[in-house]
């Protein structure tokens, strides 16, 4: 407490004090304050609303407050109050919530807006509290379009690390395809036609021709430039989709997989392809961690709680220093000859993103722990 | 009795064996296939002729371990290497190894058959020469140990008049034994005896 604010000399009266008091705070709030009536029309309009709408308040004054909304709610407005009035029932009052304003030129905006009702003796009055997010929204978006152009660079990264398995996997089918049809040829100059074993190996060819088909629309998907596009998600089925991607990986560092994913996870509204990158570049790093080691063993928890799921992938490798537990997210910072040291970084930028937080750990017994949340949001419908 | 020369495929890609089990069928060659080195190890019988297509990358004993495991146990089947990417420094110690090719999926069918072709011929040279080394080593046994110490001399190329001094027994004595070791070796003269030992003598 300041002594500034001690009572004032002259003897004016109290309540106009207090009253020019009020419209101080009116004129000089940074948010947008406006009163209405209960039939809508517009009581008060303060200086910042008459920045945010762009109309004077005489302008407006008395003027219905729909005018300063989008159709419908410019139509709906008035049977909103009534309904409230009536019912008690609202969206809106007591709470803020993101809506979209127009302004005088007919410009529209998305705003927060938080409603109070005022009770006076004769009349119910109700007060506006409008903030203008616009300029918030196009800071999210660029944050939001920078993250994904990061996340494409990085999964392309990943992608030529993975080059040679991919190479593989796609020279099996191939392999496969090509020796199934020069059977093929060879049988049929024998003469000795075997049409079961020929029908067979026709079969073959298809199937295995599909198989690199699916190994290359895997691939496509996975380096695609795209917008993030939120979707209801199954965590596990992103879990199971990553194991897949490695599986060559897997195969080839001879590692152990070990699952327990919880059942009944709720779908949670996250971009699929930011999440399968995170997954992939843990997994990975666990992998790449376990090169050599006598015990190598991929474990993959997903685990529910009242507010998030989590995710859990841990490895039997040498773990990391507890010195390079917070470094190891820093852009750039790798401990491997051909990283880029973007991946964890990325991956927690996404995560966070989300909602959600990305943590290291070391285990007690030797190899690193990573974690990370996704909230469970209101769940799969709606925006 | 012997058994038919058998092309061992050891892969676990279940599509690229059968493939291989498909095209080698259509060739005629009898083929057996094997999801892993230890499922071969475990089924492969020492000593019975044939050759292996065998891949690179294999979760457990990969194709380069089995190979050095044949080695480790003396089982000399000629080995086709395949592999789905293929790296210099694998294909060097493939190759040193004593491949008899190493080759990158997709594989041309027909040099992989001309392979199969080749290794199977060379599984069966090693066969006879060990055959033949089996029966040189009876006869060998079944010299004195005095024609054996003269048979090292001979070999190490010294004529009889030097054996003689080296020993201190007369030229003429050497020349008996010399014809004796002939006689038990079951060849007629020194360069036959040269052409049927000194393979057998060469490091391995």
């Amino acid at each position: 407490m300041k002594r500034a604010a001690e009572p004032t000399e002259s003897q004016s009266d109290p309540l106009q004090e207090r009253d020019a008091r009020l419209r101080a705070v009116l004129n000089t709030a940074v948010d947008g304050i406006i009163t209405i009536e209960s039939d809508g029309s517009i009581e008060s309009f303060n200086p910042a609303a008459e920045r945010i709408f762009g109309y004077s308040a005489e302008e407006v004054m008395g003027r219905n407050v729909a005018v300063l909304m989008p159709p419908p709610h410019r139509e709906q407005h008035g049977n909103y109050i009534d309904n409230y009035l009536r019912t008690g029932d609202t969206k809106i009052i007591g709470r803020g919530r993101e809506v979209t304003g127009r302004r005088k030129g007919g410009g529209l905006f998305p705003m927060e807006l938080a409603i109070s009702e005022v009770q006076l003796t004769d009349r119910v009055m109700f007060t506006g509290i409008v903030r203008d997010i616009s300029t918030r929204r196009r800071a999210e978006l660029e944050a939001r379009r920078n993250l994904n152009e990061h996340a494409h660079a990085s999964r392309l990264a990943v992608l030529g690390e993975m080059v040679s398995g991919i190479a593989h996997e796609l020279n099996q089918p191939l392999a496969a395809i090509v020796s199934f049809a020069d059977a093929c040829q060879r049988i049929l100059g024998s003469g000795q036609h075997d049409l079961t074993l020929l029908q067979d190996a026709l079969q073959q060819i298809s199937e295995q021709g599909r198989r690199a088909g699916s190994i290359v629309n895997q691939l496509k998907d996975f380096v695609k430039k795209r917008e993030a596009t939120r979707s209801a998600i199954d965590i596990n089925d992103i879990m199971r989709n990553v194991l897949d991607i490695l599986r060559y990986e897997i195969r080839n560092n001879d590692i152990k997989t070990s699952v327990d994913f919880a059942s009944d996870l709720p779908k949670l509204r996250a971009d699929r392809v930011q999440i399968e990158q995170v997954l992939l570049n843990l997994v990975q790093n666990a992998i790449d961690a376990m090169a050599g080691r006598e015990t190598r063993v991929v474990s993959l928890y997903t685990q529910l709680d009242a507010e998030n799921v989590t995710v859990t992938v841990s490895d039997t490798g040498p773990g990391f220093g507890s010195d390079i537990s917070e470094q190891m997210f820093d852009a750039f910072f790798t401990t491997k000859t051909k990283g880029t040291g973007l991946g964890l970084s990325i991956s927690r930028s996404i995560i966070e993103a989300h909602g959600g937080a990305l943590i290291a750990r070391q285990q007690t017994e030797g190899g690193a722990v990573f974690k990370f949340t996704l909230p469970l949001g209101d769940g799969g419908d709606g925006d | 009795m012997a058994t038919e020369p058998t092309v061992h495929v050891v892969d676990d890609d279940v599509a690229v064996r059968n493939a291989l089990g498909m095209l080698l069928h259509a060739a005629q060659y009898p083929c057996r296939q094997y999801a892993s080195a230890s499922d071969f190890l475990d089924a492969y019988e020492p000593g019975t002729p044939g050759c292996l297509v065998l891949d690179l990358h294999m979760p457990g004993v990969d194709g380069l371990g089995l190979q050095e495991l044949l080695a480790s146990r003396e089982i000399e089947l000629p080995i086709i290497f395949l592999t789905g990417h293929a790296n210099v420094p694998d294909a060097v110690r493939a190759m040193q190894g004593g491949a008899v090719d190493f080759m990158e999926k997709p594989f041309n069918s027909d040099r992989l058959l001309e392979r199969v072709k080749q290794a199977l011929q060379r599984d069966a040279e090693n066969r006879a020469r060990s055959r033949q080394d089996a029966v040189v080593h009876a006869r060998r046994k079944r010299l004195t140990p005095r024609e054996a110490e003269i048979l090292d001399l001979i070999l190490q190329g010294k004529a009889s008049k030097v054996i003689a001094i080296e020993l201190g027994i007369s030229e003429r004595t050497v020349e008996l034994h010399r014809s004796r070791i002939l006689r038990k070796l079951g060849v007629r003269n020194a360069s036959e005896l040269m052409r049927l030992l000194l393979p057998q003598d060469r490091s391995p």
